[in-house]
């Protein structure tokens, strides 16, 4: 597909300015009523989702052209979907998001890329994650864990890690404890170790479609090789690409994929883990863009007019992870949940996605601080979520204001409630070292 | 004046005006980049088409405040430029309509400065829309006229410059006539503040002390931006007697909420038009319903299922179509009252009119759609939904008379639809759409003809302007108000209503000496020589038209014989 195959979508914009608002009957306030990060900031139509679209319009009609100031405005956007989700509630002939997706294609082809996207490539193809990391790291959170690895060992379960939660070591207390949880409870786990590589979604959603081609197709070759019947990830990114994206891509995964939140709470339903310990705490929920409405599993283009689509063929959030996280925190004995005004389908995005957080960080601050402002404004102690890359986008702006508030992973939350003891650096270097 | 080409782009603007406005907003706030241009350009909505394209700002500028406003339109002024303002964008008629538009983009203005509960007004910039201003005054036990663009559109907009009418018409009239103070930045750039406001006493008031110019600011359709910038107003507010924070789960049709205590909605059914306009006219007098709007039932189709509509086996279900037909004299009213014993009456009302017309009416709760009905018209959460069948609409009559009046027009209407749909021109949603509420305590009544029609469709979009000028043919024959928005049109009609257009224009000369505010759609003169549509069927409407006018005209010394 490419930006013209998009024309009737883009075409099909009223301007109702429905997408820069959360859906009409979930609005409460002056405060929290808008939904898009980018238009909040810079404010010009461009910015919103109708925008985009326009601005996709213009070109394609050959009104305009696809200038530096353009594919900037491009790039200020997270593609969290929430314009999409907006839209929806009264189009059935428009796919906002997959028209973002478009222009940013758009202006790889076309040669407007921007230092930071290209860098975020570079080490993708140096040492196979975003971060910049060595290659040959990448399991180094895992030392020491009796965890099988893939690529010499069968295992019913596969964890993919993420390169964020690889190789950002404040996470690494969290990750090990629910690998830890997950081989207690009798799952039968491996990961790849330094084989392992980015899920490509970021490289996809910055425009590099060949990059992520190349992502998807090393999983693809691994999974399939593993004998595994299923996937874990604790990374809401890669778990929204591998339902979206991969067969998006054509690189549909031959297994289940699921979020480890979905999996720790099938665990406790079961009763192989136990949530025993109060943790007395009041907390309010983000619900990740890409464990919500992002995560909504790939539909196939539609044939014909869209107009005639039928509900069951419409990709507008709905069927993203929304209760599984809420229903997890209730398991927990002490934790009392309160909710912001904007959450599920119309959640507000924490800044970090669609490669904001490497290019526009000022841009990622403000909506990570609009997002804190929101669930202190609940009353709540503390902030939980399940995404690596949101935990990093709030804790990066509150240290940038030298501001505090608690944001946990639901996991740590789950970890204490077990009873199990985060380690401590120098445990986890210790088991590095062995 | 005049167009430049089909793509209805303006030279660009120069550097040295374009400083200026740069050192009046900074820099950030403004642009001329063409493919940001182009989103304010792309205006399909209240657009005859055939281009959905109306002219491309040469300029996009975001104040922040009055001051900012002010520079902006004295920076226009100083450079022979003209300038729009825009809000949310709901429609064509927001966009610039000539060449050399500065487009001032209100959306950094757009608090909530002060709600009064004691007086019941709000106080709002122009880019505070619906649902924001109902969400924080529902809160107080208070809400407010929302137009039936929806929660999405600006009522500061809608107050000021542009009709204003909607289904809580019936209980709280339309829009012009809940304006109270209003600061107002002339196309010259100075500052006028109206009502008690003037006279600097508060917002309450629209009438003085103090100048008194709400005629003059809008008349009775607005100006559509064409006499300058509208940066606060204050607003009537009405008595909400539901919860202060509704938030029900689902986003329209999956709407679940239990309706508050003693409130309802209702739908009834009459027998024949007539007895539809009686008891409705006579429920409405007694000052019962929130929310009252006659829907079509091919409104309720597009609405609910879409995708039949398209088939070729509707277009050949001509005993459904006769079925559906036969519940098209219905009335939908939404009841949100402060006791039982309020309700009580309001039902015992609306059940003894209802009777007393042979008539039948039906608690919503048993057919499970209260939920969704009381909620999204309370919240004016459902008008985008008309897009959802074929792409885009628009609405033919929209005009407000007498309710009997409107009502018993009905019939034309539909046959002016017919006709469009058996062309093909436009979707087939039974012809029977046309659709109702009050204001005015039921003195004016609002009807509207809904035409779905998709906009990408060359065949469908060049049906448009050939319909609206069928439309307009019968309101002049109907004697009705014309409200048209084309310079050519006003010339013809002006004649006909007092030479109206004479004194609008001269009002205009005085507030913007300079011509500088984009008011083609309010006061502009014709361009001699401009061509008139290359259509046939339009120019056949336009010398049925013009004859008319002719008939119809008076001299500036009164009316003809």
């Amino acid at each position: 597909m490419t930006l013209s195959d998009y024309e009737r979508d883009m075409e099909g914009c009223s301007r109702c300015a429905s997408c820069k608002w959360v859906p009409f009957n979930q609005m409460r306030s002056w405060r929290f009523a808008k939904n898009c990060p980018s238009i909040t900031r810079y404010d010009f139509h461009a910015y919103s989702g109708g925008g985009r679209m326009l601005m996709g319009l213009s070109m394609v009609k050959g009104r305009s052209e696809l200038t530096d100031e353009v594919a900037d405005i491009i790039y200020r956007c997270q593609l969290c979907g929430a314009c999409d989700t907006a839209c929806k509630v009264y189009r059935d002939d428009i796919d906002l998001s997959e028209v973002l997706l478009e222009l940013r294609t758009t202006c790889v082809e076309q040669g407007k890329l921007i230092p930071e996207h290209m860098m975020v490539i570079d080490s993708l193809k140096r040492e196979g994650n975003v971060l910049g990391e060595p290659k040959a790291e990448r399991g180094a959170w895992a030392h020491g864990l009796p965890v099988k690895n893939i690529n010499n060992e069968k295992a019913d379960v596969i964890f993919h890690t993420g390169c964020r939660y690889s190789y950002d070591r404040e996470l690494w207390p969290t990750l090990r404890g629910t690998v830890k949880l997950l081989l207690s409870a009798g799952l039968d786990v491996g990961i790849a170790f330094s084989e392992e590589s980015c899920c490509g979604g970021r490289a996809y959603e910055m425009g590099f479609r060949g990059e992520a081609q190349n992502y998807a197709e090393d999983m693809l070759s691994r999974v399939k090789a593993s004998g595994a019947k299923l996937i874990v990830t604790p990374c809401a990114d890669g778990y929204a690409h591998f339902r979206y994206i991969y067969p998006r891509m054509g690189k549909a995964l031959p297994v289940e994929v699921m979020h480890v939140s979905e999996v720790i709470l099938h665990l406790v339903k079961e009763g192989k883990l136990s949530l025993k310990n109060e943790v007395p705490m009041l907390v309010t929920w983000h619900d990740p863009c890409h464990l919500g409405r992002m995560s909504e599993p790939y539909l196939p283009e539609w044939n014909g007019d869209k107009i005639m689509r039928t509900l069951d063929r419409k990709r507008a959030g709905h069927n993203g992870v929304y209760d599984v996280p809420r229903e997890l925190l209730k398991f927990i004995p002490g934790v009392d949940l309160v909710e912001m005004e904007r959450i599920r389908e119309w959640s507000w995005c924490c800044g970090a996605g669609g490669g904001v957080y490497e290019a526009y960080p000022e841009l990622c601050t403000f909506s990570a601080l609009e997002r804190i402002e929101e669930a202190r404004s609940t009353g709540a102690e503390a902030m939980a979520t399940s995404c690596p890359w949101c935990h990093v986008a709030f804790r990066e702006a509150l240290a940038e204001t030298g501001d505090s508030f608690p944001v946990y992973d639901i996991l740590d939350l789950v970890q204490q409630s077990v009873g199990l003891s985060p380690e401590t650096s120098e445990e986890i270097q210790g088991g590095e070292r062995k | 004046m005049k167009q430049t080409g089909p793509s209805l782009i303006s030279p660009p603007i120069g550097d040295e005006a374009y400083k200026d406005l740069e050192e009046a907003v900074g820099p950030e706030f403004v642009t001329r980049e063409p493919a940001v241009l182009d989103g304010y350009a792309w205006q399909p909505l209240w657009n005859e088409g055939p281009e959905m394209w109306v002219h491309r700002p040469i300029a996009v500028v975001l104040p922040a405040s009055t001051e900012e406003v002010q520079a902006v339109v004295k920076i226009c002024n100083k450079h022979g430029l003209k300038f729009k303002a825009i809000c949310t964008g709901w429609g064509a008629l927001a966009g610039p309509r000539c060449e050399n538009v500065v487009q001032i983009e209100l959306r950094r203005m757009d608090r909530i400065l002060e709600i009064d509960e004691k007086n019941m007004f709000v106080v709002v910039e122009p880019h505070a829309i619906g649902g924001q201003v109902m969400a924080e005054t529902m809160r107080k036990g208070l809400h407010t006229h929302i137009v039936s663009s929806g929660a999405a559109s600006s009522p500061l907009a809608s107050a000021t410059s542009c009709v204003g009418c909607a289904p809580d018409g019936t209980y709280m009239n339309w829009s012009s006539r809940n304006l109270l103070g209003v600061e107002w930045v002339l196309p010259d750039g100075e500052v006028i503040r109206l009502g008690t406001l003037g006279s600097g006493d508060g917002w309450f008031c629209g009438d003085g002390p103090g100048p008194s110019l709400r005629g003059v600011l809008r008349g009775r359709l607005g100006a559509f931006g064409g006499n300058g910038v509208f940066t606060k107003c204050a607003l009537k507010l009405y008595n909400w007697p539901g919860p202060p924070e509704p938030v029900p789960e689902g986003f329209l049709y999956d709407t679940e909420l239990e309706l508050p205590p003693h409130c309802k909605a209702y739908i009834m059914f009459f027998p024949d038009r007539k007895s539809l306009a009686d008891a409705t006219q006579a429920i409405t007098v007694e000052g019962i319903g929130y929310n009252a709007f006659k829907p079509g039932m091919g409104s309720l189709l597009t609405m609910i299922v879409p995708h039949l509509l398209h088939k070729e086996s509707w277009k050949k279900a001509k005993y459904l179509k006769k079925a559906i037909q036969a519940f098209n004299y219905q009335f939908l009213e939404v009841l949100a009252t402060d006791s039982a014993e309020e309700l009580e009456f309001q039902e015992a009302v609306m059940r003894d009119e209802v009777s007393k017309h042979g008539g039948f009416m039906m608690d919503m709760e048993h057919t499970g759609m209260a939920e969704m009905i009381f909620w999204t018209f309370v919240l004016s959460s459902n008008y985008p939904i008309f897009f959802k069948a074929a792409g885009m609409f628009i609405t033919a009559y929209g005009q407000d008379e007498s309710h009997h009046s409107m009502v018993m027009a009905s019939p034309d209407g539909e046959k002016i639809k017919q006709k469009w749909i058996d062309r093909g021109g436009i979707l087939d949603d039974n012809a029977d759409s046309g659709i109702h509420f009050m204001m005015e305590e039921s003195t004016v009544s609002h009807y509207e003809e809904p035409i779905e029609f998709d906009h990408r469709n060359p065949d469908q979009t060049r049906t448009i302007k050939p319909i609206e000028m069928e439309f307009t043919h019968m309101q002049a024959e109907h004697c009705m108000e014309s409200g048209i928005t084309s310079p050519v049109m006003r010339k013809m009609f002006g004649p006909t209503e007092g030479f109206y257009t004479k004194w609008q224009k001269g009002i205009g000369n005085i507030i913007d000496p300079r011509g500088c505010a984009d008011d083609y759609l309010y006061n502009a003169e014709p361009v001699e020589g401009e061509p008139l549509p290359d259509d046939p069927a339009i120019l056949e409407m336009t010398e049925k038209l013009a004859d008319i006018a002719t008939k119809m005209a008076w001299t500036e010394d009164g009316p003809l014989e």
